[in-house]
């Protein structure tokens, strides 16, 4: 003997409902109060220096001539608006749709130290991090007009990282430079970068 | 009365059932699979699993889009205890079936409290540190410290399943909580955000500003939470601080977030305060203490052969402790909490431990044994018969 259609649909519907209603009692059991207590005191914690808008020392202005190829992106975001100095974006002239991003930004301090950075990228394209001991053959020394830029260059299975970084210590301040996307199209644009590293100057804001 | 229990009874105990959540169990796995690219692993679990009906944005509009996996688990153990307790008989021939459904059904519930129930936290600790707490992976609080005693800091914490509330267009007032004696109102509180300079951009413009503190300098600016792997969110909360008996004290507006580098303190009635966004904390009655970290290789390479955290055990009554080394798969279980080496930097002498709260965790390996004494027990049952039958 066979069932009403409608009368199946009305039983899965109300079971369903049965059941989730049901559920949803139980989790609405999770803990979501006030607490008071006492806690024992903890030492001083070193801030950390990666804030740019809590740094008191403005950062001074930044110059570049950057590639025609190289089309500079409108901050698009609030992100973008926070921390990138420099956004661009570079596509592949063979139609083939690849693209990389190049981003420069600046933090007051080190931002963790050189290996801190180097694995924070490496993690990014989905590379196992870098010991200590790795650290110095992890990057290259570029000298530029504008001072010493170091360079690692990091290779994961569909994107690579161009990571360059300057340091002025008497600001107290590191100027990060980022290109990363298509691995073929990252290796053709390296000396670009290195070009592009050698353009930049700076001036007291 | 008795029809409609009935037609309740058959829907729930048909086979037709089961093979249709069966069908939807693998749809969802494979959709949140597909998602899993956007969203990370605790992405998915909370859009696609860990819900009712998973809801999916299209073009800005929350849509209902498929079942959710309490859901679809709910139905399936409804269906597969009715099916169990209105179908199967129980007799020596069928009894290895029995126990698999048994254990079937034990597993579902593990998975379903384990959803409820599980919280991970991570304790991140260096070598000769102490520590009695552990910190949310994902879960923030608000953290308004009397520092003035010697020996300890009075702490209230407010969880941002409360500070979510707070709209800027309706604040959230917290009213008298206990332990503080000014007034805490939410005026805003965004999951994950960025601080630009104040006036750099007129989009801006009607933002909630701070009016003390270094928060000052910043502007918080919502962004969209992010739930990927390589990832963090960065919350960031404005709270009001005022007495509503002390006209003389004007309100102050504090602006709170991980990325502002200093602790925000303010003195107030004679005492000293400090406020910080934090990771939820788990306070427990006992503490670890972090005597040495192992980083093996294996020799002539670079790869991990071995993590280990050697530790320091303290309990209540156990002032002298005892040494426990937790390594990879041989965590440390103690007052209903895991400890796991989650993560490790040797060079600097840090270990990060994953803490893991799961009152249920011992259902799964119940739930497998009852499964396997089962399916073993039913094969056996078979073979006797089989072996009797072909007997000469």
């Amino acid at each position: 003997m066979f069932r009403k259609p409608q009368s199946y649909l009305f039983q899965s519907i109300s079971s369903v409902l049965c059941v989730a209603t049901l559920l949803a009692t139980l989790s609405a059991c999770r803990d979501s109060r006030i607490a008071s207590y006492e806690a024992p005191k903890e030492p001083p914690q070193q801030s950390p220096s990666e804030s740019a808008a809590a740094s008191s020392a403005p950062a001074p202005q930044i110059h570049w001539r950057a590639p025609a190829h190289w089309q500079a992106a409108a901050p698009a975001d609030a992100t973008a608006a926070n921390v990138r100095v420099g956004s661009f974006t570079i596509i592949a002239t063979d139609g083939s749709g690849r693209a990389a991003d190049m981003a420069v930004t600046t933090f007051p301090g080190d931002v963790g130290g050189d290996l801190a950075n180097i694995n924070r990228w490496r993690g990014q394209i989905k590379l196992a991090p870098i010991t200590a001991a790795e650290l110095p053959s992890a990057y290259v020394t570029i000298n530029a007009p504008a001072g010493e830029f170091l360079l690692a260059d990091m290779t994961g299975d569909d994107k690579r990282t161009l990571g360059a970084w300057f340091r002025q210590p008497a600001q107290n301040r590191t100027w990060f430079f980022k290109l990363t996307g298509d691995v073929d199209l990252v290796a053709a644009e390296r000396e670009t970068f290195v070009a592009f590293l050698k353009t930049v100057a700076f001036s007291d804001s | 009365m008795r029809a409609i229990w009935q037609s309740f009874l058959d829907f729930f105990t048909s086979l037709k059932l089961t093979v249709w959540l069966l069908v939807l169990s693998m749809v969802l796995v494979f959709l949140a699979t597909i998602d899993q690219r956007e969203l990370g692993v605790f992405g998915i679990q909370q859009k696609w699993f860990y819900t009712f009906i998973v809801v999916h944005f299209i073009k800005g509009f929350p849509m209902p889009v498929f079942l959710g996996g309490y859901t679809i688990g709910a139905l399936l153990f409804v269906n597969l205890t009715a099916a169990f307790i209105c179908r199967f008989k129980l007799t020596w021939k069928k009894s290895g079936i029995w126990l698999t459904h048994a254990g079937l059904i034990l597993l579902l519930i593990g998975g379903f409290l384990s959803g409820l129930m599980q919280e991970d936290y991570q304790m991140r600790i260096r070598e000769g540190e102490t520590k009695n707490y552990s910190e949310s992976f994902h879960l923030y609080e608000l953290a308004i410290l009397d520092t003035t005693p010697a020996g300890h800091d009075n702490v209230t914490a407010i969880p941002d399943s409360i500070l979510s509330r707070a709209r800027a267009s309706a604040p959230l007032d917290l009213g008298d909580v206990a332990g503080l004696p000014f007034r805490v109102t939410v005026r805003a509180y965004y999951q994950n955000a960025v601080l630009v300079r104040p006036g750099s951009d007129p989009r801006f413009a009607s933002l909630p500003t701070a009016t003390a503190g270094i928060g000052q300098r910043a502007l918080a600016v919502p962004v969209a939470p992010t739930w990927r792997q390589n990832e963090s969110n960065w919350p960031a909360v404005y709270v009001e601080i005022s007495d509503p008996k002390n006209s003389a004290r004007p309100p102050e507006t504090w602006l709170l977030s991980s990325q502002l580098g200093e602790p925000q303190t303010f003195d107030y009635d004679g005492r000293r305060w400090r406020m910080e966004l934090r990771p939820a904390r788990r306070y427990t009655d006992f503490s670890l203490t972090l005597l040495k970290v192992t980083h093996d290789l294996y020799a002539g390479s670079n790869i991990p052969k071995n993590y280990a955290s050697l530790v320091l055990l303290r309990a209540p009554g156990d002032p002298d402790g005892r040494e426990v080394r937790i390594h990879m798969n041989a965590p440390l279980r103690h007052g209903g909490l895991a400890f796991y080496q989650y993560q490790m930097r040797a060079e600097a002498g840090e270990s990060v431990l994953q803490v893991v709260s799961n009152p249920g965790w011992l259902i799964p390996y119940i739930a497998c044994t009852l499964m396997t004494l089962g399916l073993l027990l039913q094969f056996t049952i078979s073979l006797c018969n089989f072996a009797r039958r072909t007997k000469p």
